[in-house]
């Protein structure tokens, strides 16, 4: 009856909760003195009346509970009392208490530090305007594509391009500087809904030819160069020795497509440029509303025939283009590992639950006399069961308060670790989503593992428990359904342990294979930088031409310096340029798609700085000057494709357009491994720089053999700074790192998926150490008679041994089955090895098994030595 | 105590409001009341009392208080309110009615 009245008094009693326990005892008091007074009057002597009393009156806890039930709030305020009950409870056992914590800890820090990142790398939607409505639609588009689209396209109410990497030298503002520049159609800004936080962003206007000498700065460089001075917009700064004007500001934080842009040109619509009709970049655009992905995707077919005449492409243009959500398009790469490493997650957080459920319920059972006394005193089941709830929640909870701290520490690791081109991981963090999934998780792990043990505790226990606590022997391994749940729990810890170890073991053997792969060159010993001569002064092509070959020569008579070269690309740096190949002796079909070459200008001893063999020929040399006939090298797969039986050299091909010259074949290099180290390599043609002008380069720089090419680097920055102050020297790495680069992704997994599997295996060997141990604590008296006798001690180790490699081989079994499903995620990440590889999951499984075998031996060790006549007498 | 019942469920509360009617009384008063007047017939089981009387203040059918018996000692005495009244005598109509019943079924089923 919720009236009001009763609503007052509720609240009156919580309020004065500790005032009405004295009142309860205080009335029992009176109570049983009353009645004491009674019997005496009816004759019973005095100490008697008094035992006499209290027994009329029945259990007083039990009636005192009834009592305090029957007030209202008391549901709240005895959770709350069993809550600090349990946590003084806890405290005074640390032994449990401790390893408990730390699972949980662990289980749940991995979890949402994982989930975190995964979150705002993969599930948060762009943050930008109305994302659903962002389409990606073209993974490389050229310009004349864009323009095109924008003329033409009805679907959409904007067409943008994004074009990544282009480096511009920026002079006038302090040291001069390589500035990261993203080239974007004018409309940019607008179709993802961002508003610059200063000045403006680009006019639709800027993208007329001459128009695009204007620039948005991205806030980081804004507060870095002009410290963070709003009178930087309108400034004029000299980039790629032109004069820029800074046009706007972006929003702290903002980042589309690429992570570190500090600038955004952009891209100049002119059918008159050589660059019309190269691909450059990532075509999106904005639907417009109500306009599905498929009517979006039906438009744009429609226009590839007339694109294709417009283009003069060849027959297959057009194939494999798609308009997909952009989020989808920009998620794509990471995602991958990135939802491995979440079901890696998940799989800790099943060990540690498992693990936990186990403490627990070996918890309940060196309870058992605890809950017989009590329920004996008069506590009811339901009582005794929320008590066990609870005790569970508050540790779980603990747990998953420990589990933020480790999540927020595994977040900062995470972005350490995780490779830092991965879009949007600057904006992964520690915020109360984090914590509320900590929270969630922690209860629901309490709430899971706790209710086994609350009533595994309180079946039977008052008749069991009794007697045992009155001495009475009872046979078997104790409490036997807490025995097969204690079971299950190593069996799914062991299970979720060998998918985890599979997982780390492919990722191994990719990471070994991957950098046992012969990458065609040799990176150790080199340093490589980048080179971008802008001033007016090179403008001049045999001016610059000059200026690289001088640089060349002078930094290669630096002491403990063996040879320098450069490239326009470096191997495995993510860049690359291809284009249509001819051969003149091998006339293609009419209208058959030319082949695809992959080629880069080099210039000074490139191959040898490298370390890229030459196999026929020779290379290039003074005489492939820019009047000489037009000289190329190519690669060993090349070779063997054109001419399979045939020497190369002297052959003549064309590259591009049918109206470019012919080149002839000089030499034949060992291939290179350009792409990433786990593909083949490509055919690839190099071109010297003199004959084919690139205005930057990438130099790179072999050391003496045993010497450190960084030591060099004073010497390189002076006479880069003596030949010209205004060129700026960037990306300085040494080719050794940017090859552990390209393996950042390979590494980032295995080397989480190792950590996951080391505490997956850790935990299973504490399960499976904890169940025989209290199993042959159980079975003491069993084993004392066995050995008294006469069972011999091999017998007995053979006995606890036994149950152990049972629960292994089955959580091993089970474990295996999943692996092979689970292992599917890795498919497209592996390399070298097979998902299924029998080798890896038969050795796994051994070595589980091995680590069950040893955790089991310290208990069976322990059973042993049991002393029979003592085991007898115990209890 | 062969001769002695337990208190029919659900009525201990009827008794008790039916003794408070009388006079305000503390628990033990109501108890040794009860087995009086049922001249013994019913023992009262203590330990349930007070739970009773719990319930009651909650509904607001009884009101509590702390006062000094005959004897000089602290005792909290309940005492029926307006409400408890009707109750009481809802309750009491209730259970004549279905007596009643069970009267005529017993005599002439």
């Amino acid at each position: 009856m919720p009236t009001l009245r009763g609503l007052l008094y509720a609240l009156r009693t919580l309020l004065q909760r500790t005032s009405s326990d004295r009142d309860t005892a205080d009335e029992i008091a009176f109570h049983v003195e009353r009645e004491t007074e009674r019997l005496v009057e009816q004759g019973v002597p005095g100490g008697d009346a008094r035992r006499r009393a209290l027994a009329r009156f029945g259990g007083t806890t039990r009636w005192r509970e009834e009592a305090a039930e029957a007030r209202p709030g008391h549901v709240l305020e005895s959770v709350w009392r069993d809550a600090m009950l349990a946590a003084r409870a806890l405290i005074g056992r640390p032994a449990f208490t401790l390893p408990a914590l730390v699972t949980l800890a662990l289980g749940i820090g991995a979890n949402t530090a994982v989930l975190s990142v995964v979150r705002a790398t993969v599930l948060d939607p762009l943050p930008f305007r109305q994302p659903e409505r962002l389409a990606a639609i073209w993974n490389t588009i050229s310009v004349a594509e864009l323009d095109y689209l924008q003329q033409n396209a009805r679907s959409f109410e904007d067409v943008a391009a994004f074009s990544p990497g282009w480096g511009y030298s920026m002079v006038g503002v302090g040291e001069p500087m390589q500035v990261d520049v993203a080239r974007t159609s004018a409309n940019f800004f607008r179709t993802l809904g961002v508003a610059p936080v200063a000045g403006r962003a680009f006019l639709d206007s800027e993208s007329a030819p001459g128009q695009s000498a204007v620039v948005v700065l991205s806030h980081e460089l804004w507060v870095e160069r002009f410290a963070a001075d709003p009178g930087a917009v309108g400034q004029v700064v000299t980039m790629n020795d032109s004069p820029h004007r800074i046009v706007g500001v972006a929003p702290a934080g903002f980042e589309a497509f690429q992570p570190a842009v500090q600038g955004w040109i952009p891209l100049e619509i002119d059918p008159a440029s050589p660059f019309y009709r190269g691909a450059v970049a990532l075509g999106f655009g904005r639907l417009r509303s109500g306009v599905s992905l498929a009517q979006a995707q039906q438009e744009l077919s429609a226009f590839i025939p007339r694109l294709r005449i417009l283009l003069d492409a060849p027959r297959d243009y057009g194939t494999g283009f798609a308009v997909k959500p952009l989020h989808d398009a920009i998620v794509r790469e990471s995602r991958q590992s990135l939802l491995v490493l979440f079901g890696a997650a998940c799989f800790i957080v099943l060990i540690a639950g498992a693990n936990y459920g186990n403490l627990l319920l070996l918890r309940v059972g060196s309870r058992r006399r605890e809950v017989a006394v009590r329920t004996a005193l008069g506590a009811s089941r339901s009582r005794i069961a929320r008590q066990f709830l609870i005790e569970s929640l508050v540790l779980s909870l603990a747990g998953g308060a420990l589990g933020v701290v480790v999540g927020a520490a595994g977040v900062r690791a995470l972005r350490a670790l995780l490779p830092q081109d991965l879009p949007r991981l600057g904006s992964v963090s520690v915020d109360a989503g984090l914590i509320a999934a900590c929270a969630a998780l922690a209860v629901l792990i309490g709430l899971i593992c706790g209710v086994a043990p609350a009533l595994l505790a309180t079946r039977g226990a008052q008749h069991d428990a009794l007697r045992e606590a009155g001495g009475i022997a009872r046979g078997g391994s104790g409490g036997g359904s807490g025995a097969r749940l204690r079971g299950a729990m190593v069996v799914v810890e062991f299970a979720s342990a060998l998918v985890l170890l599979v997982g780390a073991g492919l990722m191994l053997q990719t990471a070994w294979r991957m950098q046992r792969v012969d990458p065609g060159f040799d990176a150790e010993g080199v340093l490589t930088f980048r080179l971008q001569p802008t001033s007016s002064r090179l403008n001049a092509e045999p001016a610059r031409v000059a200026y690289f070959d001088q640089l060349i020569a002078r930094i290669a008579a630096l002491p403990g310096v063996q040879a320098v070269g450069s490239s326009q690309h470096l191997p495995l740096a993510g860049a690359n340029w291809g284009t249509s190949l001819a051969i003149e002796e091998q006339p293609a079909a009419p209208g058959a798609t030319p082949p695809r070459v992959i080629w880069r200008t080099i210039n000074g001893d490139y191959l040898d700085a490298m370390g890229i063999p030459l196999r026929r020929g020779r290379a290039f040399g003074a005489q492939d000057a820019a009047d000489a006939p037009p000289a190329v090298i190519i690669n060993e797969t090349m070779a063997r494709r054109f001419w399979p039986d045939r020497d190369p050299v002297g052959k003549r091909i064309r590259l591009g357009a049918p109206t470019a010259p012919w080149s002839t074949i000089v030499g034949v290099v060992g291939d290179v491994r350009f792409n990433a180290l786990n593909t083949p390599a490509e055919l690839e043609v190099y071109r010297p720089l003199a004959q084919v002008w690139q205005g930057s380069a990438y130099f790179a720089v072999r050391a003496s053999p045993g010497g450190d090419p960084l030591r060099a680097m004073p010497a390189i920055r002076r006479i880069v700074r003596e030949h010209d102050g205004t060129v700026p020297i960037s990306a300085v790495r040494p080719m050794e790192a940017i090859v552990s680069q390209s393996l950042g992704q390979t590494t980032m997994v295995m080397g989480l998926l190792l950590a996951f599997a080391a505490v997956g295996i850790a935990l299973g060997a504490v399960g499976i150490y904890g169940v025989i141990s209290y199993d042959v604590a159980q079975r003491t008296r069993e084993i004392g008679i066995r050995s008294a006798l006469g069972a011999a001690s091999g017998a007995i180790q053979w006995l606890v041994l036994r149950r152990a490699g049972v629960l292994a081989l089955l959580g091993v079994g089970i474990g295996a089955a999943a692996a092979a499903v689970a292992a599917r995620a890795l498919e497209s990440l592996v390399f070298g090895v097979e998902v299924r590889d029998p080798a890896t999951y038969g050795a796994l499984a051994l070595l589980l098994l091995l680590v069950a075998l040893v955790a089991a031996f310290i208990p069976a060790r322990r059973a042993v030595r049991v002393d029979p006549v003592l085991a007898l007498r115990s209890d | 105590m062969a001769d002695r019942s337990t208190i029919l469920p659900g009525t201990l509360e009827m008794l008790v409001l039916r003794t408070l009617s009388l006079q305000p009384m503390h628990g033990w008063g109501i108890m040794e009341r009860i087995e009086q007047v049922s001249r013994g017939v019913f023992s009262l089981n203590q330990g349930s009392l007070y739970p009773a009387l719990e319930r009651a203040l909650r509904a607001g059918w009884v009101k509590a208080e702390w006062r000094v018996t005959e004897n000089g000692r602290r005792a909290r005495y309940y005492a029926i309110t307006r409400a408890g009244l009707a109750r009481l005598d809802s309750e009491q109509r209730e259970w004549e009615r279905s007596s009643r019943a069970i009267n005529l079924i017993l005599r002439k089923a």
